[in-house]
């Protein structure tokens, strides 16, 4: 008879979290290696240069955590960030009485981008990998022809720049945008119906079908939600450049992906954590900066950056999981050779 | 009864194929532990047991795809040193797949071009003349086969072609696993002529079945499984096929099932199903009451996977009527149909039913997390101690309600299928192979949990391959053929043999038995012809 204490709980949940755990020892090693050998990126302007950029890596890192999480993957990322800082521009017409408009207009045009890509994956069941590039084509084409109609030296509202550069406990305002939207998802996953049945979806598509869920409306959730904060992401760097030109979306195509990998999510689906891949987002921002504090070409960097992402993915997730099974097989086998077999039921109930 | 080897006689030198101490686990399955097993040249030996005795996985060990814990696998008197499919073929093993192993978008020709060693292989460009005279030699109606892509074949023909295929390579042993379920008496027949020229010829024979007086007639000897282990091996000539059932079961099966509680509950119909068609089935007609347990029973490919499909509202009926607790349903959706209290326990449980995945306690509580929640917050502890309480009912062994399912066994994988049933109280359950891959002490809890729901007032429709099964839980039993009800068996008439003699007989046929058709596939193609 088992009970839910049992001392095997712990092995659980040991088992449970492990696919996580490799995120926070890079993490530990980044921090050593960076300390002894370019402390300047421990500098309080080093550190401020991560906790911003960081920060715009961990927002659209979560959007794209919600499109792995429901079975997919969003390449329209650069387009639908673009919108999002070329729109506050637009729509802010330098105007501090305008922000708020500008904002909803961002993340409300974002959302649109969103469900077109939901409704062409979720409900049509096409590729997601060539739906999202081919919708993200036409955003970033359309954004262009967007930027060519107000002028070239137009930037943000200047209350809205202004509001970036203040800080709260010695970190700037984004930071904490993004701590609050990762504590969001951490709470909705863990409290709310929504999240749990969003998990479940994303873990067994078709067994979903089959228990009566809508795994359609989750699916089209998924893009939506992720492309708004795509967009959220692509308004706050705008505050930071002023005037932020039409490939500023750019870095944000393999960025995201590499920060959920690395964050231990399951590329099957229904598998990810939110805590993680904001943290994932951190190591990669943190191991950015490094390189350009110990001045490697910009070349090299993109090389260490690209190998990081493929060891990320050899020790994470999924074949952390395996790994730990097999070692579970192992230590299981004598032991449960001995076992006589399960009490006979010969007897009959009762 | 006959134990042990009807004779030692033969020399280990002569035997094609030897297992020899052979254990395996899954996870916390055993699916075979210090198993031995021989064949010998010329000799048909079957391996009989039910689904989960561990059939698949002595199959899977000789032929190289899975990897022994323990024990030694010898072909042809050389020993197989690694889990190698490519090696074994090479010592002279073939094996002819259950589930097929053919490229369906290929054409006859070249699968069979690729089932070749290369020694054997025609000239690339006179492999259809090759192909056409192989196949000829199988009683398999060739004139259209080898430039049909395999995918075309229909379920009959893919299986005598998957025997043909293995026969290429000229093996020394060939295995067979369950190469009769699509097919009907004179496929059967044609296949066992087959095996007896491979007899014939000193070829080794493994033949996997469960349908006993097949392997009566054809085998020399069997071996029966049971749970992983040996039961035995017996001449073919001096058993009953009553004894093999003994060996299978292993245990008074009566015992083994729950007894319907005689309630006092008025009935009422809970599930009417008026001229139901759909894809491949129908029209059917059928009605339950509360607390009725219903048996569908009928040879594999006769409309059962279909006719449960459009019940769950999987796929939409293309005529007919459903009504549930008086309530008409169109059935375009699951959704709709888990709303009308319709649940699906499906067959195949990990990719259909479970999120591997996640934990038991998630699993369970899949379609009943409203009850769970207040607005949109879930009530954390509420849904631990419910599900910790079906956990200690239902006897699922896992070690915590977090540990995923897919470290559980097949049996307790089932069981929190099984639970899901009693959070959302359904009123009508289908039950699709509920004991598919369950070992036999959860078999029982199973059976007893299905059972009260029925005596709750639900109603349960049970998809079962096993005559036993649907025998000991059924109130009833419809017989399905071809996707039309056939007949029914009433509850007082209900017994394994019954059953089997109504699924052998198959639709409209008298006695004096002028074909036996309805058992398989209608397309397939029959040459009889005396050889």
């Amino acid at each position: 008879m088992t009970t839910t204490r049992s001392p095997s709980s712990a092995l659980t949940s040991f088992v449970v979290a492990s696919r996580y755990m490799p995120v926070y020892l890079a993490l530990i090693v980044l921090l050593v290696v960076a300390s002894i050998w370019a402390p300047a990126t421990l500098s309080r302007a080093g550190l401020s240069a991560v906790a911003l950029f960081g920060t715009y890596l961990a927002i659209t890192a979560l959007g794209q955590m919600l499109v792995i999480m429901a079975g997919g993957i969003d390449l329209s990322v650069p387009g639908t960030f673009t919108l999002g800082a070329i729109v506050m521009v637009g729509f802010g017409q330098q105007t501090d009485e305008r922000i708020w408009i500008a904002i909803l207009a961002a993340v409300g045009l974002a959302a649109l981008v969103g469900l077109v890509n939901g409704i062409i994956i979720g409900g049509l069941k096409l590729n997601a990998l060539i739906v999202t590039l081919a919708v993200g084509q036409v955003v970033t084409g359309i954004v262009n022809r967007y930027h060519k109609t107000f002028a070239i030296q137009s930037s943000v509202p200047s209350g809205l720049a202004d509001w970036m550069t203040v800080r709260f406990l010695g970190i700037s305002r984004p930071f904490w945008i993004g701590v609050v939207l990762t504590a969001l998802f951490i709470f909705a996953f863990r409290y709310t119906t929504v999240g749990r049945r969003f998990q479940v979806v994303g873990a067994n598509p078709v067994a979903s079908l089959v228990s009566g869920l809508r795994v359609n409306l989750n699916q089209i959730a998924a893009y939506v939600v992720a492309a708004m904060l795509y967009a959220v992401a692509g308004v706050l760097f705008a505050a930071l450049l002023r005037n932020p030109g039409v490939t500023i979306g750019a870095p944000y195509l393999l960025g995201p992906i590499a920060a959920v990998v690395i964050g231990g999510a399951s590329l099957t689906g229904g598998l990810a954590s939110p805590l993680s891949t904001w943290a994932a987002a951190f190591f990669l921002a943190g191991l950015n900066q490094m390189m350009r504090v110990m001045g490697l070409p910009t070349a090299l960097q993109f090389v260490v950056f690209g190998l990081v992402i493929i060891g990320g993915m050899l020790v994470s997730g999924d074949r952390i999981i395996k790994g730990v099974e097999q070692v579970l097989r192992e230590r299981r086998r004598p032991t449960r050779i001995e076992k006589p077999a399960k009490k006979s039921s010969i007897d009959g109930p009762g | 009864m006959n134990t042990g080897n009807p004779d030692e006689g033969s020399s280990d030198e002569d035997l094609v194929l030897t297992l020899s101490g052979v254990s395996r686990q899954f996870g916390a399955v055993r699916a075979l532990s210090n198993v031995s097993f021989d064949c010998r040249p010329g000799e048909v030996h079957a391996l009989v047991g039910e689904n989960g005795s561990g059939k698949s996985t002595l199959l899977g060990v000789a032929s190289g795809f899975v990897d022994p814990d323990l024990g030694k696998v010898q072909i042809g008197g050389k020993t197989l040193r690694r889990d190698s499919p490519a090696l074994a073929r090479k010592l002279g093993l073939a094996m002819a797949y259950q589930d097929t192993s053919l490229i369906q978008a290929e054409p006859v020709k070249n699968n069979l071009f690729l089932a070749a060693p290369p020694g054997k292989r025609p000239p690339y460009w006179r492999r259809k003349k090759w192909a056409r005279r192989l196949l000829g030699e199988f009683d398999l109606d060739m004139e259209l086969f080898p430039d049909s892509p395999a995918g075309f074949l229909t379920l009959a023909e893919r299986q005598l072609f998957e025997v043909a295929k293995a026969l290429v390579s000229d093996p020394k042993v060939i295995l067979l696993d369950e190469p009769t379920t699509a097919l009907g008496p004179d496929e059967v027949e044609s296949l066992h002529r087959t095996i007896a020229r491979c007899r014939d010829q000193g070829i080794g024979v493994v033949y996997v079945s469960h349908r006993l007086p097949e392997v009566l007639e054809i085998a020399d000897r069997i071996t029966v499984l049971r749970d992983g282990e040996t039961q035995g091996t017996f001449n073919a000539k001096t058993t009953t096929e009553h004894e093999l059932v003994d060996l299978i079961v292993g245990r008074p099966f009566e015992a083994a099932f729950p007894q319907p509680s005689v309630s006092a509950q008025e009935k009422s119909e809970v599930l009417v199903v008026e001229g139901l068609q759909g894809q491949s089935f129908g029209p059917v007609s059928f009605t339950l009451e509360s607390g009725e347990v219903v048996g569908i029973a009928g040879a594999e490919g006769n409309g059962q996977p279909q006719l449960f499909d459009t019940l769950s509202g999987r796929t939409p009926p293309r005529a007919g009527r459903v009504t549930v607790d008086g309530k008409d349903l169109t059935l375009i959706s699951t959704h709709e149909a888990i709303g009308a209290g319709v649940m699906l326990l499906p067959g195949d449980r990990k990719n259909e039913a479970l999120m591997t995945v996640l934990g038991v306690r998630v699993n369970a509580t899949v379609q009943s997390i409203r009850q769970f929640s207040r607005l949109l917050f879930l009530r954390r502890r509420a849904e631990r101690r419910e599900v910790g309480n079906l956990v200690e009912e239902l006897e699922i062994r896992t070690p915590s309600l977090e540990q995923p399912v897919e470290f559980l066994s097949g049996g307790n994988q089932q069981k929190v299928a099984v639970s899901r049933t009693f959070l959302k109280k359904p009123s009508v359950i289908l039950a699709y192979e509920p004991t598919q891959g369950v070992d036999v002490g959860s078999r029982f809890d199973i059976y007893k949990a299905l059972r009260a729901r029925t005596n709750d007032g639900a109603v349960l429709l049970v998809k079962s391959s096993d005559p036993l099964e649907l025998a000991g839980l059924c109130d009833r039993v419809l017989v399905l053929s071809r996707g039309q009800i056939i007949e029914e068996i009433p509850g007082d008439e209900l017994n394994e043999v019954r059953i089997v003699e109504a699924i052998v007989r198959g639709p409209g046929l008298s006695r004096s038995g002028q074909s036996s058709l309805g058992v398989a596939m209608p397309k397939a193609p029959t040459r009889v012809e005396t050889p």
